[in-house]
């Protein structure tokens, strides 16, 4: 065939397919490519289904939160003037299993305990101050530091879990496990946890009143995320 | 264990010899006007390779990385950055025209199926018209019908594979070494444009590639189409046709005639099959991890794999398969001077890149100091620059007369040689231009 041929001319194509046994086994190869490919087009269709149920599907869900509140104790005698610091120490063990630490509430209580009539009530000034403990100090919800000139309770509060109130949360995931993502996370609330307690004693002339017994409650809350849908 | 990518290397490998395959194409004494065609299209084929790794290299430096089944498949949405829109497009613009690039290649090695002037001018037009129309239907229809472009991958694969088991038939049946030589062709030309699907062949049988794919449906927004999710397919599964042939044929030949060069690579190549399906089967739980669970980052033993196998199929054994072939099937006339040097150049960059990308390999495997590789390189390079003149010699004579005759076909006239390279020139411009007005337009 020359260049000049001008019509189209397929002796290469004839060529190719001059051998029947070549043909045979071509038809075999195609045959077994086109039923790879279907068999794999239905399973991929059907992995498609399963992928789309979950990601079109329901993906609202509701966070709630078991609590479960762990107390500790402790009193201390304060001196006219003086400042005591008291340690809590926190550690995984005392979590139930699933469980991590919200946040933690003091409760400081006093009386006036010169047992005198008509002894004014002392001052105490309590603070958290921060500590290594890795937890939320800097959250505005927080108090770490009050006082009380009237015999009152002095409550203080820190958060130790990020955004943990305690409150339902509506989410969206995929599935469980995305939506608890942030509820699951370890290591917060966990290490020492201080508290600084100054008094200033109020007393009538001639009776010696120059200490306070305060006692602090340290309530833990801890918390078990639970998604729903 | 970071791996650097591979496809800077790629791109200038791929340009250079771009450029010389081109120059060499319209050389030489016994110059037969089918293989300077054919050279044309390998030359192109250089260029076109060398703009897509250019591109991708620049999007992976500034904006973010990209993977070659990603364009393949059409895994894009515009990202409203201009200039990463406009990489996006030009590779989305190139790999079209590499897809037609390969058709053509399928239609003229090792065997010119059709003749005459008008089948030739034909192919051209053709050549154009696919390229100025499919970009833009893509760029405005979804990019999702990139995937379509693959079931040209499986009408080359079936022309090649019928190829080579005619090869090996008539090889047995008449013992005539010009048939093996029309198989190696066809095997060859098969790894250079699926090889790095074929790595996959045996996920593809156990279906394992589809829970993979798990990972991508779940990262897809809308409910794909039932169309796209038929073609994302068709690249493993004739690659694992392929390979399975390739591998059948090498064995058979084998047993009845001893082994080849080319028999250890498809060995090779099918072996990785099976490394390759045992870390699908390990990964299968990160493939679910983002609708069963916390979503994974994409795992080190992965990425790494990835690039010891496909990676490595894609970015350098297309280029060095391809200077092979034409060596080796004397597609460009070695025998005259003028491209002689030309060949020089050719074959010791091919060495030089092959050295450096292994000592590479060598390096995100093992931590070795930068001093030593560099060292290693120099010896490398002291040794090929000593021996140059007997490297050259020894790949030049490697091409049997049978090799030599297998590839034929009907004659083009220069104005037809002329007009494909004019044509292949302004494809290039095209995308460019297609890329940056669509880009801004925001499509």
């Amino acid at each position: 065939m020359s260049d000049s041929s001008e019509s189209f001319q397929f002796d290469g194509f004839k060529e190719i397919f001059d051998n029947s046994m070549t043909n045979k086994i071509s038809a075999a190869v195609t045959a077994s490519l086109f039923l790879l490919l279907v068999v794999n087009a239905v399973d991929v269709m059907g992995n498609n289904d399963g992928v789309r149920s979950v990601l079109d599907g329901n993906n609202s869900w509701q966070v709630t939160f078991d609590e479960v509140i762990i107390t500790q104790t402790d009193t201390v005698v304060v001196a006219d003037g003086d400042t005591e610091i008291r340690t809590f120490t926190i550690d995984e063990t005392l979590l139930d299993d699933g469980y991590r630490i919200g946040s933690f509430r003091m409760t400081i209580t006093y009386g006036e305990t010169s047992g005198v009539p008509g002894d004014p009530v002392d001052s105490v000034f309590t603070t958290i101050p921060q500590s290594d403990m890795n937890a939320q100090w800097s959250d505005e919800n927080n108090s770490l530091s009050d006082s009380s000139s009237d015999g009152s309770d002095i409550d203080l509060m820190l958060r130790a879990y990020p955004d943990y109130d305690g409150q339902m949360k509506n989410i969206t995931g995929f599935n469980e496990i995305q939506v608890l993502e942030n509820w699951n996370m370890d290591g917060y609330g966990i290490g020492e946890l201080q508290i600084e307690i100054s008094v200033e004693t109020q007393s009538m002339p001639f009776v010696a009143d120059n200490e306070e017994e305060v006692t602090i409650t340290l309530e833990i809350i801890t918390f078990k995320p639970v998604a729903q849908q | 264990m970071a791996q650097e990518s591979l496809a800077p290397v790629a791109a200038i490998t791929n340009l250079i010899l771009g450029f010389i395959t081109i120059a060499m194409s319209n050389r030489g004494d016994s110059k037969n006007s089918h293989k300077s065609f054919s050279a044309l299209l390998i030359g192109w084929t250089f260029i076109f390779l060398a703009m897509y790794h250019t591109v991708e290299a620049i999007l992976g430096q500034y904006y973010f990385e990209t993977y070659p089944t990603a364009i393949d498949l059409g895994l894009f949405s515009y990202q409203g950055i201009v200039g990463a829109d406009i990489l996006v497009l030009i590779l989305f613009g190139t790999d079209t025209a590499l897809n037609i690039l390969m058709l053509v290649m399928a239609l003229h090695i090792p065997k010119d199926l059709g003749r005459g002037k008008l089948w030739n001018a034909s192919i051209i037009a053709t050549i154009a018209i696919y390229c100025i129309l499919v970009p833009p239907i893509i760029f405005i229809g979804g990019f999702k019908i990139m995937a379509l472009q693959e079931f040209i991958w499986v009408i080359v694969g079936v022309l090649w594979i019928h190829t080579y088991i005619r090869g090996i038939v008539l090889e047995h049946n008449t013992g005539e070494n010009k048939y093996r030589s029309v198989s190696k062709a066809s095997a060859i030309l098969l790894i250079i444009w699926i090889g790095w699907q074929m790595v996959w062949w045996l996920s593809a049988f156990s279906f394992l590639n589809n829970e993979w794919f798990v990972s991508v449906l779940s990262s897809q927004v809308e409910n794909p189409p039932v169309w796209w999710l038929f073609s994302v397919n068709f690249g493993w599964s004739i690659g694992a046709i392929a390979i399975s042939v390739l591998f059948a044929g090498e064995v058979f030949r084998s047993v009845k005639r001893g082994m080849s060069v080319e028999s250890w690579i498809v060995f090779g190549i099918f072996f990785i099959g099976f490394m390759n399906w045992i870390q699908d089967y390990l990964l299968l739980d990160a493939y679910y991890s983002c609708i069963e669970g916390q979503c994974e980052e994409s795992s080190e033993i992965f990425e790494l794999i990835n690039y010891l196998t496909s990676g490595i199929l894609i970015y350098l054994i297309k280029p060095l398969f391809l200077v092979y072939l034409m060596v080796q099937f004397k597609i460009v006339d070695t025998s005259s001077e003028q491209n002689r040097n030309l060949m020089r150049i050719m074959i010791l960059l091919i060495l030089l890149i092959v050295s450096s990308s292994i000592i590479e390999l060598i390096q995100s495997l093992i931590p070795i100091p930068q001093m030593l590789s560099g060292s290693i390189l120099a010896i490398g390079i002291v040794f090929f620059i000593g021996w140059e003149e007997k490297i050259t010699s020894q790949f030049l004579s490697g091409g049997s007369e049978d090799d030599i005759e297998s590839i034929t076909g009907d004659g083009f006239e220069d104005s037809m040689l002329k007009n494909t390279s004019l044509v292949f020139s302004f494809v290039v411009f095209y995308i460019i231009i297609m890329a940056v007005i669509f880009a801004n337009a925001g499509v």
